[in-house]
């Protein structure tokens, strides 16, 4: 398949007070057309800065992209002017945020919003657009959208602002969708519904889909491809059902032992012992090595390198296959 | 066949919930509205000050038709009249109807506090929006040189620029104006400030829209509360400062009547005919103090922290 989004090395480092923050540290993925990419990991893994860097829309001071490259089509997006990025934003790939309660403006209809949106990259008349946007508000399932339409955001439930938001950048047929943790601030019923647009919108408009969670289940509902981060760094990077039947990192492992299970009736959770690091002060080494269970004495000098174990499965540790697979044996199916 | 009659019906009854809930958010957003009003019109002070404003207004607009007569003809004659019916302020030291030049004056006061108003409000918005919004080196530059201006006494500063652009009522309008550019360019910046990192100017960024248009489109209109709030201080305070430049005969000059001059005239006489100068000066309190009370008024049912959020 085609593909859309090439990233490459990309590192976005934070310099405050406290030292340089390296939020992203050398983060590489390709997204292809249709595909979902699910990004996941805690909160500080570098996530929500991964999507923003590729949108450019990291804050300087006291953010900056200091190497690596964003290819859309070809076209590197960290070497092109600012006024192309500009338009390339909600035109080629947008973005919705987690909030939908916040990511209205409160002093515009949701209506003139998303014309706006459209009027911003296509050359059409007011009408085509208003027509367009009524089209996407009916789309997205905003029942009664002509009334809808010219309502303002707190009129809106948490929902329909999401659905709202979806439609909006929507609205130039992007390629890329970027979602981050589009249902964090949604109740479950509502998840399950965005959910099911996201995906059901994904195959009319044909376009990729890079979605940001903590939420395994959402990950298991929507993506094809998952990248597990830690600490700014990629640990894990393969398709979602190896992930999912054959983790190999062990911080993926914790991750997966984290989350109470259906079908088995445990005493207790396994949680990861510790916190994330502070991405001031990583770790020397690997960066997991304070809380991995694993831990050998190279952990703590080198880092390791993200390399292909299986054909489309990478991870990034010192632990081999053999290892891996002793400590798969012990600590049973699952992990 | 029975299937698509349910899957009708189920629609029908989707349909008339959803109508029902339209109806719901409709009655919600009058309901709004009319909480406004109430909040504004439960406040008796703002409401007297909206009157007084009112008021004020009227006669300035229509200052022609209720005077009695020409403010500026004179008839030595009955110069400094009793008050009388036919003169019910009395006359000025020429003779001219007081009455009609206390009418024409709130044309003048009215004037200015527009222009300076406009004036100071405009670019407050300029400065302070871009102050704001870009931050860094450019807010520092900008907020620094509305500090100098800000360093002088007002008056002080308004009668210097008077003096360098010479005396007239516009010229006061002007300096004025100027003189509150910075009040209002700080208003402006600590409201883009505390919107311009709000989600929704996150998300007009990721749909591509340009930083002109986002200040000037997006921001702008989630910070106007505090701008109107402002705006009618700097009216008050506009005409009150124009009163005192006036007085000092550094705005209106004669014949033209202002309040501010008219009180300069009536200083000589304050021992045989002080009502020529507790006219003009109950009309510059009068007006200033329903401004303010306006403006607080205002800033009762503009304030978010006070207006009930959304659903």
């Amino acid at each position: 398949m085609e593909e859309v989004l090439k990233v490459k090395d990309l590192k976005t480092y934070f310099y405050v007070e406290e030292g340089v923050v390296k939020a992203v540290d050398g983060v590489s993925f390709t997204l292809k057309k249709g595909e979902t990419l699910g990004i996941a990991g805690e909160s500080g893994s570098g996530k929500t800065v991964t999507s923003l860097s590729i949108l450019r829309l990291i804050p300087w001071p006291p953010g900056k992209i200091i190497s690596g490259s964003v290819e859309l089509d070809g076209t590197d997006l960290l070497k092109i002017p600012y006024r192309d990025m500009v338009n390339i934003r909600g035109n080629e790939i947008s973005m919705i945020f987690q909030d939908p309660m916040t990511s209205l403006n409160p002093v515009f209809t949701v209506g003139d919003q998303i014309i706006e949106t459209i009027l911003i990259h296509q050359k059409v008349d007011k009408r085509a657009a208003k027509k367009r946007a009524l089209e996407l508000l009916y789309e997205v399932g905003i029942p009664n959208a002509e009334v809808r339409f010219s309502q303002y955001p707190h009129e809106y439930s948490g929902g329909m602002r999401q659905r709202a938001m979806i439609a909006m950048s929507l609205a130039c047929n992007p390629k890329i969708l970027i979602a981050d943790e589009p249902t964090t601030a949604l109740d479950v019923t509502i998840q399950a519904q965005i959910l099911e647009l996201m995906n059901k919108m994904k195959e009319e408009f044909n376009n990729s889909i890079i979605i940001i969670t903590h939420d395994l289940g959402v990950i298991a509902e929507m993506v094809d491809n998952l990248i597990i981060m830690y600490a700014g760094k990629i640990v894990e990077y393969s398709d979602v059902r190896t992930i999912f039947y054959h983790p190999s990192h062990p911080y993926t492992w914790g991750l997966l032992e984290s989350i109470p299970k259906l079908e088995k009736r445990e005493k207790r959770l396994v949680p990861i012992t510790g916190n994330p690091p502070s991405l001031v002060k990583i770790p020397e080494g690997c960066s997991f090595n304070p809380r991995c269970r694993y831990r050998k004495d190279i952990c703590l000098r080198e880092v390791p390198p993200l390399i292909e174990i299986a054909p489309g499965h990478s991870i990034a540790c010192h632990l081999t296959g053999e290892e891996r697979k002793k400590v798969r044996a012990e600590v049973g199916a699952h992990a | 066949m029975e299937d698509t009659t349910k899957s009708n019906n189920v629609n029908k009854k989707f349909i008339l919930q959803e109508q029902v809930d339209i109806n719901i958010l409709k009655e919600q957003r009058r309901e709004q509205v009319r909480l406004s009003f109430k909040r504004f019109f439960g406040n008796r002070l703002a409401v007297i000050g909206g009157a007084i404003v009112l008021l004020v207004i009227i006669i300035a607009l229509f200052a022609s038709v209720f005077s009695a007569y020409d403010p500026y003809e004179m008839s030595p004659m009955e110069a400094r009249a009793e008050l009388s019916r036919a003169h019910p302020m009395g006359t000025d030291e020429f003779g001219r109807d007081y009455m009609s030049r206390v009418f024409y004056g709130a044309r003048i006061s009215i004037q200015v506090g527009l222009i300076s108003t406009s004036v100071a409000t405009l670019f407050g918005i300029l400065i302070g929006g871009i102050a704001g919004f870009y931050g860094k080196m450019v807010d520092i530059v900008l907020m620094r040189i509305m500090d100098a201006v800000l360093s002088f006494p007002t008056i002080l500063l308004a009668i210097v620029l008077v003096a360098i652009l010479g005396p007239s009522v516009f010229n006061a309008m002007l300096a004025i104006g100027i003189i509150y550019i910075p009040i209002s360019a700080r208003v402006v910046r600590s409201a883009v400030l505390a919107n311009k990192e709000a989600d929704y100017i996150e998300a007009a960024r990721a749909v591509g829209k340009s930083n002109f248009r986002i200040l000037f489109v997006e921001l702008l209109p989630n910070c106007l509360s505090p701008i109107i709030v402002q705006a009618t201080v700097t009216f008050a305070d506009a005409i009150i400062i124009e009163a005192g430049l006036s007085f000092l005969g550094l705005s209106a000059q004669p014949p033209i009547a202002s309040w501010g001059k008219m009180l300069n005239e009536a200083m000589e006489f304050m021992r045989t005919t002080p009502y020529l100068a507790i006219f003009p000066g109950a009309a510059i309190s009068l007006t200033v103090l329903g401004f303010n009370l306006l403006g607080d008024g205002l800033r009762d049912v503009l304030d978010p922290r006070l207006r009930r959020g959304g659903l």
